[in-house]
């Protein structure tokens, strides 16, 4: 059965960006399709995240790696591009005079109208509403699917597209005759406080959005098989968007109870779940709780000690030492020398074998480093993750402990992919990476 | 009984310590005022000049001969793991020990025992007198001169050995990592 997560808005944002962790630190198993739906940007560890899979690519299929098929991360961002107020948007022009007559303005507040969409659409659902067409095929489920959104309903992208959405993946499986789709949500109720001076009006627009979607989703939804609510009863968090939207070292949660948390394990759930038959009436179809996994301790251990291989790994230059050994696989295993052969014979093949020789190893650092600490105004992927608590020495046997990929003979290697200077040696670092974060333990 | 233990360490240590000192600081010229021999002052200096082929060999030859099986320790450390360095490092620390143990043994750790055992005490007399001295390298460097006055040159031929030791220890580990190493699995098919 493939599975499909459809994150809206920016707690949607924010839950995937946590499973997403917990994927690449081998906690939660892949693979998955993931779908970002908002129309604010998309958080920064996302896209770095969603980088390093591309880098990942050995086969000719995108979710095609070594020794693992990869989740994919689409993003889908709903604007009309033809205005950024609602103003704009619905009369084609920047401003109503004062005393215009206008439709729009029996729908909306003047407030509401002069909104800026580029800022976001602040726990105004009517507004996403009204945005583009949400007929794009990233949103096609495939037969013997389950696919769950996660959204705020008090948010402005989430609240307003929540319905849309599900009736957008709907019409997609009536239309087109798709089988056993189990549509689910992850809804988030009112769960935090928005920072002072931020919303006018904030707590009431919030209950009244919330009270909005919900009733929506019960008349609308006869094709929500089930979901789960998290929060509801009043905001226990403070957000800072600017902070999420800057995304350096998002911390985790504290706590289990925390709603990020529980919406992470609402969604590894509700993704997996499979005995739960779809309800007659609404409220049958809530889950009034779920599995306490992941286990917040143990991601957390995995955290602390994958990124500490990594960083030691990388830290240490591993390459070029290995390069210059004899003592090969009794310090480093076989598995790693033959991953890392199989890469720089591709090398060989496509950048010609003098050069190869050479300057392999140094690319490979290289890239390697570039590709943890980021270059440029490219995020590392170090930032995606959170600062951990350190846990113990990392030794080479650490290193050497890893299950690394084995190659098959006549495997999918995709030529392609590894053409041009350099590409060889990037692909193998993210392979490395990948899997020093994966495996990498302290035992 | 652990404390006791303790203050037994630190009580050899300071013992220890003393006795280097003492022999650090002792006056050679007043060991002068006894009578030695030039036959007595020739034996001394052809033992330690011994000492110093057997350390100056050693000097060069044992990076060459434990360099190679360094690597195996990389399995738990990672200082292990970088040939080059492991391989300078290893010399480095043999060179000192060398230099410890032969021209500056005699003030560090004294004449008459241990590996200096065949070297009396009374050697310190031998280097204001002439005896026939054979020199340092079988009469290439300083012949007629005793073993014990050459000092800086011993240190200086020590370092010099380590070094080539250390070079040619370097050029067999990259052959041995051409024919062991990574470029090995280069030349083979898949798994």
């Amino acid at each position: 059965m493939s599975r499909m997560i459809i994150a809206v808005g920016g707690t949607g944002q924010i839950v995937l960006l946590h499973y997403l962790q917990l994927y690449l630190l081998g906690v939660v198993e892949g693979p998955f399709r993931a779908v970002v739906v908002d129309t604010d940007e998309i958080l920064p560890p996302i896209s770095t995240i969603s980088r390093l899979l591309e880098q990942l690519q050995y086969g000719s299929e995108k979710t095609a790696a070594l020794g693992e098929t990869l989740p994919v991360i689409e993003v889908m961002r709903p604007n009309t591009q033809v205005g950024e107020t609602l103003t704009e948007i619905l009369t084609g022009n920047r401003h109503l005079e004062p005393f215009e007559k206008h439709p729009v303005r029996a729908f909306f507040s003047s407030e509401t109208l002069e909104q800026n969409l580029m800022r976001g659409l602040f726990a105004r659902p009517a507004m996403s509403s009204v945005l583009s067409s949400l007929q794009e095929d990233v949103l096609r489920p495939a037969a013997n699917s389950t696919v769950v959104l996660v959204g705020s309903l008090i948010g402005g992208t989430g609240g307003g597209l929540m319905v849309p959405l599900c009736d957008a993946l709907y019409s997609y499986q009536v239309r087109e005759g798709i089988d056993d789709v189990k549509l689910r949500g992850v809804f988030f109720g009112q769960y935090f406080t928005p920072q002072a001076g931020r919303l006018e009006g904030d707590v009431q627009r919030f209950r009244s959005s919330q009270l909005c979607v919900l009733k929506s989703i019960q008349e609308a939804l006869h094709m929500l098989h089930s979901f789960y609510i998290v929060g509801g009863t009043g905001g226990t968090v403070e957000r800072d968007p600017e902070e999420e939207k800057r995304g350096v070292n998002f911390p985790w949660p504290r706590s289990r109870s925390h709603p990020f948390w529980e919406g992470v394990q609402a969604l590894e759930f509700l993704l997996g779940e499979s005995a739960k038959e779809k309800g007659s009436e609404f409220r049958d179809r809530e889950f009034a709780e779920v599995d306490d996994r992941p286990d917040i301790e143990h991601s957390r251990l995995r955290l602390a000690q994958s990124l500490q291989v990594a960083r030691r790994f990388i830290h240490k230059e591993t390459i070029r030492r290995l390069a210059a050994e004899n003592w090969l696989d009794t310090i480093w295993g076989p598995g790693l020398t033959d991953l890392i052969a199989h890469y720089w014979k591709t090398s060989i093949k496509t950048e010609g074998r003098d050069q190869a020789l050479k300057q392999f190893p140094g690319q490979v650092q290289q890239s390697l480093t570039e590709l943890w600490k980021g270059e440029g105004a490219e995020r590392g992927l170090r930032t995606a993750f959170p600062n951990p608590d350190e846990q113990g020495r990392v030794r080479p046997r650490h290193v050497r402990a890893i299950p690394w990929p084995r190659l098959k003979i006549g495997g999918s290697q995709d030529l392609r992919l590894f053409d041009g200077p350099g590409n060889s040696a990037e692909r193998l670092a993210a392979t490395l990476l990948f899997w020093i974060l994966r495996k990498g333990e302290l035992k | 009984m652990r404390e006791h233990h303790h203050k037994n360490g630190w009580a050899l240590a300071l013992l220890g310590l003393s006795a280097s000192l003492a022999v650090a600081c002792q006056d050679p010229s007043q060991v002068g005022q006894v009578n030695v021999t030039q036959t007595q002052c020739k034996q001394w200096d052809d033992a330690m000049v011994a000492l110093f082929h057997v350390a100056l060999v050693a000097s060069a030859a044992v990076p060459l001969v434990l360099a190679p099986f360094l690597g195996v320790l990389g399995r738990g450390f990672w200082f292990f793991t970088a040939p080059r360095r492991r391989i300078v490092v290893l010399s480095g620390v043999i060179v000192l020990v060398a230099i410890l143990a032969v021209p500056a043994g005699p003030w560090v750790v004294g004449l008459g025992w241990g590996w200096l055992s065949n070297v009396d005490p009374l050697y310190f007399a031998c280097t204001s007198q002439g005896f026939g001295a054979e020199g340092l390298l079988y009469g290439l460097i300083s012949p007629g001169q005793a073993a014990l006055s050459q000092w800086p040159v011993m240190i200086l031929l020590l370092i010099a050995g380590a070094i080539v030791g250390c070079l040619v220890a370097i050029l067999i580990q990259a052959l041995l990592a051409r024919l062991f190493g990574i470029r090995r699995k280069l030349k083979g098919g898949e798994e």
